[in-house]
């Protein structure tokens, strides 16, 4: 895997096409984070390629001493949907789950309830811990990283993805 | 069923996203599109520059717009502070 800090080099020095592979390195978790913020799949890519753009754009002042290219790039990606979800107020009711891939169908069939619950959860959480909880379970971005991106502590982040965990548990009710 | 089987099973839906083929062209297209524009925009301003610096009646029609300009400014500023005075005073 090529440095990042060459790839970005490369960039600033006019090499336009190396800017392909931080692309093609970033596209999915990127479009993935953005669809799990604004609940719409239709105009995530959409969203993502705003996020790029800007990324092209700004990439002069990106200072690697302050952050990785990632967190960059994440809190790009967070502004970009905290803007679109302001702008096309953008209702907070999810898409089922498409996909359920369940041997027996009474199972998916609760499991399709049980994914449907979560979802709502999901929602009715406040956008600030609905992103943290985001990047944490559906990115795996590391504590230290979330808390950059949202300009937060660390024991915030902790704080505010345990609150979030326990609102998606109580939300299955008898479940164990 | 288990809370965290469900759950788990829920962060692997949420994962799975599927991507246009295309989405990185698409993107590439259009920084190639902002860098062709921001080539335009500068070869004009060269362009502009160069009309300037190696024309005299450019150059002594900018400094006397810039002069006129500046006089403009001046005269409604202490056009503005007189009219505040006769206000307050």
């Amino acid at each position: 895997m090529i440095e990042e800090t060459g790839i970005i080099r490369d960039v600033l020095e006019g090499d336009i096409e190396s800017f392909r592979l931080l692309v093609q390195r970033y596209q999915k978790p990127v479009i993935r984070m953005i669809a799990n913020l604004i609940n719409d799949r239709h105009i995530c890519e959409d969203i993502a390629q705003e996020v790029f753009l800007a990324a092209y754009k700004k990439l002069p002042s990106f200072d690697p001493d302050r952050s990785s290219f990632s967190t960059w790039l994440f809190t790009i990606a967070r502004n970009k949907s905290i803007n679109a979800m302001k702008k096309k107020r953008i209702p907070s009711i999810g898409n089922p789950p498409e996909n359920p891939d369940f041997s027996d169908p009474g199972d998916s069939l609760i499991r399709d309830e049980l994914f449907v619950k979560l979802e709502r959860a999901l929602n009715s959480l406040s956008p600030g811990h609905k992103r943290i909880l985001v990047m944490a379970e559906f990115e795996n971005l590391p504590y230290e990283q979330i808390a950059q991106i949202e300009g937060i502590r660390i024991g915030t982040v902790k704080s505010r993805i345990n609150r979030a965990k326990h609102r998606l548990k109580s939300a299955l009710g008898d479940i164990q | 069923m288990k809370y965290n089987e469900v759950y788990e099973s829920w962060k692997q839906e949420k994962r799975q996203i599927d991507i246009s083929q295309n989405f990185a062209d698409r993107v590439m297209n259009r920084v190639y599109q902002l860098d062709q524009s921001r080539n335009i925009i500068q070869s004009k301003m060269e362009i502009f520059i160069e009309l300037i610096s190696f024309h005299p009646l450019a150059k002594t029609g900018l400094v006397a717009a810039g002069a006129v300009t500046g006089i403009v400014r001046l005269i409604i500023m202490i056009n503005a502070i007189l009219s505040n005075g006769v206000i307050n005073g």
